[in-house]
């Protein structure tokens, strides 16, 4: 695997993404924008679940559902452009799967919470869950910064493919 | 003393800085930091985005009910950031990406009374349908735009670390 991470790593798209100097900030900086979006957003929907700021009505707040998809177009878009840059930075450390899967159920489960079709108590467990899953894709992020064990593939071994 | 001086005594007699440099204290401050940062925009950046006339037929009083969970987002994120900069001031205080975000939040502290001392009254009593006065809408742009300065400043601080850094008013 990691030979396939080193030619991405060595193709040119990957080696701009890393030497281009202004590229790098600005998609760190979308990323950090567009998950914002999304996680606070997941966040107001988890709060307004439990029961926070009862006057507003839930389904008032599906007007603001394109923020979600907006903000997940976002950091998808930015993250995929990151991991051009440092594919085994990413992909051989665990946590990055588990940011993943979390954040695929935790924006779904925000999304349910939206349609607000439970019994108050029932929803607060949902809250409870979607408002942890927030917070673990946040954690796990950020870590992300600080668990890999590989940075580049290509400093440990040939290309695949020569 | 001079501030740097200051700062760093500060961190190192609170112990601050002794937490922030093990193994796992640094990210973990930081997390905390992100997910704050997620309250304040999730409930302020609506809320601006409600007046600047995103999702109309949201009762904007109940919207600002969401306020003080933004407030809180924003104290979290003082004593996180505080940790941060006592823990290593002269990466923070030289550093012009730190300096325009400091600037942004003063501009966003401003906006803030602004808003409170002059529109707050007005918009809180609007029907959920009428648009929102022009001012208001100024005021929530202004506030959402520095908010993302904020947070966007604040994530290229690790790029524009004094002294290496050419700094173009230094």
């Amino acid at each position: 695997m990691l030979e396939w991470f080193a030619r991405i790593e060595l193709s040119t798209l990957s080696i701009g993404v890393r030497e281009v100097w202004w590229v790098f900030p600005s998609v760190l900086v979308i990323h950090s924008l567009s998950m914002a979006m999304m996680a606070g957003f997941g966040v107001v929907i988890s709060a307004r679940a439990m029961g926070f700021a009862t006057s507003l009505p839930m389904h008032t707040l599906q007007r603001f559902k394109p923020l979600l998809w907006a903000g997940l177009a976002a950091a998808t878009f930015s993250g995929l452009v990151l991991l051009l840059g440092y594919p085994a930075k990413a992909l051989t450390n665990p946590l990055f799967y588990i940011k993943l899967l979390v954040l695929v159920g935790t924006s779904w489960l925000s999304l349910q919470l939206l349609n607000n079709r439970w019994s108050a108590a029932t929803a607060t467990q949902l809250a409870l869950l979607c408002l942890s899953g927030w917070i673990v894709v946040i954690f796990a992020g950020r870590f992300l910064a600080y668990t890999h064990s590989v940075l580049l593939a290509s400093w440990l071994v040939l290309p695949a493919g020569g | 003393m001079s501030l740097v001086e200051t700062l760093t005594a500060i961190g190192h007699h609170s112990g601050i800085f002794a937490f922030m440099n093990t193994q796992w204290g640094w990210p973990l401050v930081e997390s905390v930091h992100f997910a704050g940062l997620t309250l304040l925009l999730g409930t302020v950046g609506l809320f601006d985005l409600r007046l600047m006339g995103l999702g109309k037929g949201i009762p904007i009083k109940a919207l600002h009910s969401l306020v003080p969970l933004g407030v809180a987002g924003f104290v979290l994120n003082s004593l996180t950031g505080f940790m941060f900069v006592v823990s290593d001031p002269g990466q923070y205080v030289y550093n012009p990406a730190f300096q325009i975000k400091v600037l942004a939040m003063l501009l966003a502290g401003i906006n803030v009374l602004v808003f409170y001392a002059l529109m707050a009254g007005r918009v809180r009593l609007l029907p959920d349908n009428m648009s929102v006065p022009m001012p208001a809408r100024v005021i929530a742009l202004i506030s959402l735009g520095c908010w993302c300065t904020v947070i966007a400043a604040g994530r290229l601080i690790t790029f524009y670390r004094p002294p290496e850094f050419w700094c173009f008013w230094c």
